[in-house]
């Protein structure tokens, strides 16, 4: 049949059906097959070779030409067909097997799918249909434990979760910020916190944007390449080296620095000055700044080992001066009691008074000339110098006490015996000398005050003088009369001068402005302070620290802090003091340090650099608008320890923590020698470029220093971004010479962050710590 | 054909830059490229799997089948380029992924094979001389076998010897029973002819002039039953390698909208 040209024709070959999914069984073994072939079903469709055909009654053969046309025989009398065959097994053919490979694959797959994923929660099984890859290392340990859930919130939800996620999106960016933090949102670009000048919105991002997991445990996840830079910013350029914008003209200062070095005049005036060549730091830049410990800035080595040579007695020289007992005039009723206004036996008034009563009382004594009672009365009288008198006029009334106590021993004695008057007579001529001193040395006090007392006495030292004149026969009862109607007078002149005696303040120191401060008061008006010193005082004197205390907590301040070191007892006796108005005397010298009191002053000398009480004060008067703290404090001629005198004090305004909340500036000092928060998103390292050009004397390279800015100015006042640096700024060309396409690589990551102040928060570390 | 194929190519070249371009315009605004790689790799590959549907559905005017093989083939190397888009590797991470890997890159070799295959094959099935339906290869020898054995039974009646007959029996019932050959006819080693050449040598030498003349006629039918053989081997391998290549699509398109599921559940 193959070599006949008809071999196709329907005539001679059978219609072959390729697509039927079973052959003939006897072709299958190689056989000759049936002209039919199998049925559909798949039995045998060659038992018989035709199925005959009834017409008119007579059944007639239809086995086709091809399979040989009418046989010779015909159909059988109950029309089937003579040739009759046995039954083959149709096989399959290959369309079917085919079909039936396609099923089993999609079953095994279907089963391999579904055996394999609904097992895996941990998130550690090792096959896992579910699994599209290893994590990063850093990724794979925070996740160990609680597997896909850790950033697929659908993971563990069920069918419907799974659902709710393909239709709604589930992306795992909103899981990132439960363990990373930025200093901004985590969902914009650059994780900006409001639009930048210019733009009208924030550009939205999520963070699957550039960081795809699933790439292997070695993945870099957070490549960036500039073509992508360069798709939303809107100045385009080429590469570094070729047109990008140039560094601004101050670059890379954007403020003044945190502390106020003069770098010029400190090379080209004190370095060099043979005075100071003892105490320069060696080998130029890195004798101050530790390029060892290079980052993004080459930190300073720290005051104790670049300024401490030359600076360190500016801030011990400078006390802090917290209370001033200031002068007063005391003439307010209600300020009697605080203070003790100038009183001549101080609080042993009363006693003196009843002495001085039972002195007249016993003079008056019928009885006196037995001498008895007299002589125990200028035995009290005696005592009297020995009382609490204030110093000043202490000396003029022993005087005063020893001539009465003479007179009236004498007058005494020669009333009772001759002997006794002889005696007198001898004592006359110095007790009538010791009487007009005495005189004379109270009235030298006070002219308009003692002006009748010193009468009274000079009345009394004529009596005396009588006395001694008439010494013998007449003594008697005038002289005694005169001499009791005199002390008698003196008595109520001394009580009268107790009532009506003027304050005389012993200080003639103002107040200070810290207190002025504190108290809220003007240091000039004596009036407006008066009563809260007295008030104050009174409190010192009786609460000692705790006065101070409430006082600064009142302001806002921290008084552990602030009066670190401040001892009661030194409160309460320099207020006991003042309160007697008296000067204080320190019992032993103050110490070089620390808290002490003189004259009429509380004051603070700063231990060293870095004195956490006078930090205290400081940031204490930085938070506080009254300017008579801020002077005593912040000034940097003046102020207490000259911190201010290198830390700038800058007005700072706050990261906004909200979009749309406006935020006030604060007065702040600046302890911290380096500030960096202006340029976020510009990284440099300098170890890199030291270690390559040399330590030292590379500096220069870059920094160059600019002689003629007027760096001292920038300090002068409190906005930290008005400034003129001591250094020209850096210039692109400068970095250009070997960042450019035929040396080092310039691509933007190399010098630009993408996120602001990356971080992970320290409950996802404590977690995972907790984990393993 | 070779503007078919030519044409196909320029669509798969238009094809593949569109999309590099606009990946690359989602990437510039850090958009996920990957949804647009991915899902048009997946068209892709369904397109592809609808060449096995549009054989099933021929009476439908759906360009020839032909034309589909053409676009089946480039579309095919447009789906391997595309995958190493994608993936933005050649060898992903993940279980799933790797699983899905081994099977697509499994069907794009027995594709490629296959094609290959088919098209050496009609080569040489040209170079035969003769055309035989594959179905009717069993037919075909059944009749040549009939023949034969008519040959040798008329042979050993008229020439009274049965020395022909001897030779039919020990040797060619053997050959002519069913295709031989098969693994070097694939390897395209000439074992077949060898044998019948040294079958017919050893025989031949004690044959008269009118045994030869019926040798002959058997030697043949012999040659033509290794024309049929090749015939058989050849087509057999052009249809069987489908046997691989479909039903690991099958698992490849699951497994696809597998990886389309897990995609559009937990990452987008």
């Amino acid at each position: 049949m193959i070599s006949r040209d008809d071999k196709f024709d329907a005539s001679v070959s059978p219609y072959e059906r390729p697509n039927f999914p079973f052959k003939c069984g006897r072709a299958a073994a190689w056989g000759k097959p049936c002209f039919y072939g199998p049925n559909v079903d798949g039995s045998c469709g060659g038992v018989t070779e035709c199925q005959p055909h009834n017409k008119d009654g007579r059944w007639l053969c239809r086995r086709p030409a091809a399979a040989g046309g009418q046989c010779a025989d015909g159909p059988l009398p109950d029309g089937t067909c003579c040739s009759k065959k046995s039954a083959c097994q149709p096989r399959s053919t290959l369309r079917r097997v085919r079909g039936r490979l396609a099923i089993i694959v999609a079953v095994l797959v279907l089963a391999m799918i579904a055996g394999f994923s609904f097992s895996s929660n941990e998130g550690n099984i090792l096959l896992s249909s579910v699994d599209a890859g290893p994590l990063s290392n850093v990724h794979a340990k925070f996740t160990a434990n609680t597997g896909c859930g850790s950033c697929h919130d659908a993971f563990d939800k069920g069918a419907d979760g799974w659902v709710d996620a393909a239709l709604h999106g589930n992306g795992p960016s909103e899981k990132c910020s439960d363990c990373h933090t930025f200093n901004g949102q985590a969902n914009t670009a650059h994780n900006m916190k409001e639009p930048k000048s210019g733009t009208h919105s924030l550009t939205n991002t999520n963070c699957t944007m550039c960081h795809t997991e699933h790439k292997g445990e070695m993945a870099n996840i957070t490549s960036m390449n500039d073509t992508q830079c360069m798709a939303c910013h809107e100045k385009k350029f080429d590469s570094f080296a070729v047109n990008h914008t140039e560094f601004s003209k101050s670059y890379p200062f954007k403020r003044r620095t945190a502390i106020a070095f003069n770098h010029t005049s400190h090379f080209n005036k004190y370095f060099v000055n043979p005075k100071y060549t003892d105490k320069v730091p060696p080998n130029s830049c890195i004798g101050c700044h530790d390029y060892t410990k290079s980052t993004n800035n080459v930190p300073i080595k720290g005051f104790e080992e670049t300024c401490s040579k030359c600076h360190t007695d500016t801030i011990v020289d400078r006390p802090m001066v917290l209370f001033t007992f200031p002068e007063l005039e005391l003439n307010a009723a209600e300020n009697r009691e605080k203070i003790k206004p100038h009183s001549l036996f101080g609080e042993d008034r009363d006693e003196v008074m009843e002495r001085l009563e039972e002195l007249t009382t016993a003079l008056s004594d019928e009885g006196n000339e037995s001498g008895a009672s007299l002589k125990a009365a200028l035995a009290e009288l005696a005592t009297i110098p020995k009382l609490g008198v204030r110093a000043g006029k202490k000396s003029a009334l022993q005087a005063l006490a020893q001539h009465l106590r003479n007179q009236l021993t004498a007058l005494s004695e020669s009333a009772i015996t001759d002997d006794h008057k002889e005696a007198l007579a001898k004592l006359t001529g110095p007790a009538a000398i010791i009487a007009k001193e005495a005189v004379e040395a109270i009235s030298d006090l006070n002219e308009d005050r003692f002006g009748e007392l010193s009468e009274q006495l000079g009345a009394l030292a004529e009596l005396v003088e009588e006395a001694s004149d008439a010494i013998g026969d007449d003594l008697g009862d005038n002289v005694f009369e005169g001499l009791l109607n005199n002390i008698a007078l003196m008595t109520t002149q001394l009580e009268a001068l107790e009532e009506d005696e003027e304050y005389e303040p012993v200080s003639s120191e103002t107040l200070s402005p810290i207190m002025a401060g504190l108290l809220g008061v003007d240091d000039d008006d004596i009036e407006q302070y008066k009563k809260p010193v007295f008030d104050m005082v009174d409190h010192l004197k009786n609460e000692g620290i705790s006065a101070l205390s409430e006082l600064i907590s009142k302001n806002g301040g921290s008084p552990n802090q602030m009066l670190q070191g401040l001892s009661n007892e030194l409160i309460s006796a320099a207020a006991t003091s003042w309160s007697s108005n008296l000067e204080y005397e320190a019992i032993a010298e103050p110490s070089t340090s620390g808290w002490y009191a003189d004259e009429f002053s509380i004051k603070y000398r700063p231990t060293t650099h870095r004195d956490s009480v006078m930090k205290a004060w400081l940031d204490f008067a930085s938070n506080n608008d009254n300017e008579y703290l801020q002077e005593a404090l912040l000034s940097r001629k003046e102020g207490a320890g000259a911190c201010t005198k290198c830390h700038a004090i800058s007005q700072i305004t706050p990261a906004k923590k909200k979009p749309g909340i406006s935020a006030h500036a604060k007065t702040v000092i600046e302890w911290a020698p380096f500030q960096h928060p202006e340029r976020p998103l510009v990284k440099y390292e300098h170890k890199p470029h030291i270690n390559l050009l040399g330590p030292g004397s590379s500096c220069t390279t870059c920094h160059k220093i600019n002689d003629k800015a007027d760096f001292e100015a920038a300090y002068k006042q409190t906005d930290p971004n008005h400034f003129a640096s001591n250094f020209q700024g850096i210039e692109k060309s400068t970095c250009a010479e070997c960042h450019n396409e035929k040396q080092v690589r310039q691509n933007c990551l190399l010098c630009h962050a993408y996120h602001q102040g990356s971080g992970i928060k320290v409950s996802a570390i404590s977690k995972m710590m907790k984990e393993r | 054909m070779a503007n078919r194929y030519l044409f196909a190519c320029v669509v798969a070249v238009i094809t593949a830059g569109t999309v590099l371009y606009m990946i690359g315009q989602m990437e510039l605004n850090l958009a996920k490229s990957e949804i647009l790689s991915g899902y048009t790799l997946l068209g892709l590959i369904v397109f592809l799997g609808a060449f096995n549907l549009r054989k099933k559905l021929s009476m439908l005017p759906l360009l020839k089948a032909s034309t589909w093989l053409v676009f089946h083939v480039v579309g095919g190397l447009l789906c391997i380029f595309l995958f190493w888009v994608h993936t933005a590797s050649v060898w992903p991470e993940g279980n799933y992924e790797i699983a899905l890997s081994i099977i697509f890159y499994l069907v794009f070799f027995t594709g490629i094979g296959g094609f290959f295959i088919q098209k050496s094959n009609a080569i040489k099935l040209t170079e035969t001389g003769i055309e035989v339906i594959y179905e009717r290869i069993p037919a075909e020898l059944s009749e040549i076998r009939e023949r034969s054995e008519a040959i040798a039974l008329e042979c050993t009646e008229t020439t009274s010897s049965d020395t022909v007959a001897n030779h039919y029996i020990a040797t060619l019932v053997w050959y002519f029973k069913r295709p031989r050959f098969y693994w070097p006819t694939l390897l395209g080693r000439g074992n077949a002819k060898t044998w019948l050449r040294n079958n017919q040598a050893s025989v031949r030498r004690y044959l008269n002039e009118e045994e030869t003349g019926y040798f002959n006629q058997l030697v043949e039918l012999a040659e033509l039953k290794q024309l049929i053989d090749e015939h058989y081997t050849l087509q057999d391998i052009n249809k069987k390698w489908l046997l691989v290549h479909l039903p690991l699509s099958v698992g490849l398109l699951i497994i696809s909208f597998w990886h389309l599921l897990l995609v559009e559940v937990f990452a987008i």
